[in-house]
């Protein structure tokens, strides 16, 4: 097995009396597409949000690269080369599209506010890549076209596709996307499956949740079940699919259905 | 903008003292010129990163009484001094940033307004500094490489020079890098995080700039009047620059002049008017004026006089052609 580029030991995490999630043990390896699926409130969000640094680990230790990433702020995360989408969306409203995806080059560019404040030729330079890496990303998801459109007019289903855009800007090692297929149409799912297949060509290792059970058992190289907050099982798809202990908790109907 | 609009507009800052003869237009203008200042300052940290600030006259005041201190007491020369009140004052900001831009919307008004009252009451209290209560007569009128502004209209052509710098320098901000990550912050801040911006580094830095325009129109401020007394650095002047930012429009740095100038010159003609409207309102004639102008501006014009105005053009031409 590859080494893992992402670790996590024994996360636990409570809000107030609710465990979110108790015990929770992982190695995502590179390059690989690893789903995190459960029934609503098993905690995967919550491990994204612990992942990004956005709530502190009550127990547990993750690290990222050999860094451990405790103790480190989200931005610094970020630094390092996590990305994430947002399940309730977080574009940002009171920018254009390509403007959204430009955030996204801060972690690759440096000007800071002086040289901005008086437009040194570095960081008009600078300025320049930013603008034309951003659009390339923009090509990737399809939005190119929509670029000096305000982000909040652009439909649900291509405000996703920014959040990923603006994600592939920062050129992240590993992607976490938290239910990207929710509330789009099924060609909009095919899509998406086909575009987080090229992401991974791209060298990029992928953290999935999502509870498309097609997406989920089409793409991913293995699949992690949460249940209460716990690991109920992990292997690859078939293997989860065929997991009795999977079957009575979670899959049991729509494995049936398929 | 158009290269063309660029020199049309030069053009009438320029020519603007050569018809307006009246010493007490002038004056106005003049003040125009030093509230665009603070106001452009505002508009970056409130319409651009999306915090506010309820204590931005304490700023003013701190580049106020730099230039006073200094020029009077120990004789630097004024370009220094106001030079030093920028370093003072932004490092002020940044200092008193670092615990205060932790707290979010009403908390950080309210720390701000504490924040200016404090400052306020540092200038009445120090005597031996400040001249207290009464405040520092005799400040010079500014001089930069041998030249005296020692006219109101030199002081016009300072004071409107030094605001279109202001905008220039604000307008590259927000074109820039770190301009898209203020606008980040302000649209989402847990976003901004995870794309590796370091939200809690920029709004320090956003708030300590916005405090250097504070302390340039201070410094200016004082040139021009001669005296610094603190009654001009009351909770009633940070209202004053919130509401010109509020009415310009938050959303765009071009807002600045026309909300300075609306509040200016409103203020002026409150003066002479609303006497003779309301008879027992004195002293306060002026913050009703304002209440009732910043609702009814947020109920027709909630992005701002210029967006607003642009709006209802259009809409007429549509209606017209």
């Amino acid at each position: 097995m590859a080494p893992a580029l992402l670790s996590a030991r024994g996360l636990a995490k409570t809000f107030g009396g609710v465990v979110a999630v108790a015990d929770v043990t992982f190695d995502v390896p590179a390059g690989e597409i690893r789903a995190i699926i459960g029934p609503n409130g098993a905690g995967k969000t919550t491990i994204f949000n612990l992942i990004t640094g956005i709530f502190p680990l009550d127990r547990g230790e993750i690290s990222f690269r050999d860094h451990g990433l405790n103790g480190l702020s989200t931005w610094q995360r970020a630094q390092l080369g996590i990305a994430r989408t947002f399940q309730n969306l977080q574009i940002f409203t009171n920018m254009t599209v390509l403007e959204n995806a430009m955030v996204g080059r801060h972690r690759q560019s440096r000007a800071g506010l002086l040289a901005a404040a008086f437009r040194t030729p570095g960081s008009r330079r600078e300025e320049a890549r930013i603008r034309e890496h951003a659009l390339a990303c923009l090509g990737v998801v399809g939005l190119e076209a929509r670029r000096d459109d305000p982000a909040g007019s652009l439909p649900f289903g291509q405000q996703r596709l920014l959040e990923i855009a603006r994600c592939l800007a920062t050129e992240p090692t590993l992607l976490l996307l938290d239910e990207p297929a929710a509330g789009l149409n099924l060609a909009e799912t095919d899509a998406l499956g086909r575009l987080i297949l090229s992401l991974r060509r791209r060298g990029i290792t992928i953290l999935l949740v999502e509870h498309l059970m097609d997406l989920v058992m089409g793409i991913s190289d293995s699949v992690l079940v949460l249940n209460y907050g716990q690991v109920l099982a992990q292997g690859s798809p078939e293997a989860v699919q065929n997991n009795p202990a999977v079957i009575e908790a979670y899959l049991g109907a729509e494995v049936a259905d398929a | 903008m158009t290269p063309w609009a660029v020199v049309g507009g030069l053009v009438i800052v320029a020519v603007i003292p050569v018809f307006v003869r009246t010493p007490s237009y002038l004056d106005v203008l003049i003040y125009v010129g030093i509230y665009t200042i603070v106001t452009t300052g505002l508009c970056l940290l409130t319409g651009y990163a999306g915090q506010i600030s309820l204590g931005q006259a304490a700023f003013y005041g701190l580049g106020a009484y730099a230039s006073a201190i200094l020029t009077v007491s120990y004789g630097v020369p004024s370009w220094l001094a106001l030079v030093a009140g920028i370093v003072l004052t932004a490092a002020v900001a940044y200092g008193f940033g670092i615990p205060i831009l932790k707290l979010k919307g009403h908390y950080l008004a309210m720390a701000t307004l504490a924040f200016g009252i404090i400052v306020y009451l540092a200038f009445v209290e120090f005597k031996d500094f400040t001249g207290g209560p009464s405040g520092m007569p005799g400040v010079p009128p500014f001089s930069l490489f041998g030249f005296t502004f020692d006219s109101d209209t030199k002081r016009y052509y300072l004071t409107t020079g030094a605001a279109l710098l202001t905008l220039l320098v604000a307008r590259n901000v927000v074109n820039s890098r770190i301009g898209r990550a203020l606008r980040s912050i302000h649209g989402s801040e847990v976003a901004a995080e995870t794309l590796g911006v370091d939200t809690a580094r920029h709004k320090l830095q956003v708030f300590a700039l916005s405090a250097a325009m504070a302390s340039l129109a201070g410094s200016l401020y004082a040139h021009h009047l001669g005296l610094v007394s603190p009654a001009a650095f009351t909770f009633v002047a940070s209202v004053e620059f919130v509401v010109m930012a509020a009415i310009g429009g938050l959303a765009s740095i071009w807002g600045a002049p026309f909300g300075a100038a609306a509040i200016t010159i409103l203020t002026e003609a409150i003066r002479r008017v609303m006497p003779r409207l309301l008879s027992y309102a004195s002293g306060e004639h002026e913050v009703i004026a304002y209440g009732i102008i910043l609702v009814a501006i947020m109920i027709f014009m909630p992005e701002g006089l210029v967006a607003g105005l642009r709006a209802s053009f259009w809409q007429r031409r549509r209606a017209g052609g």
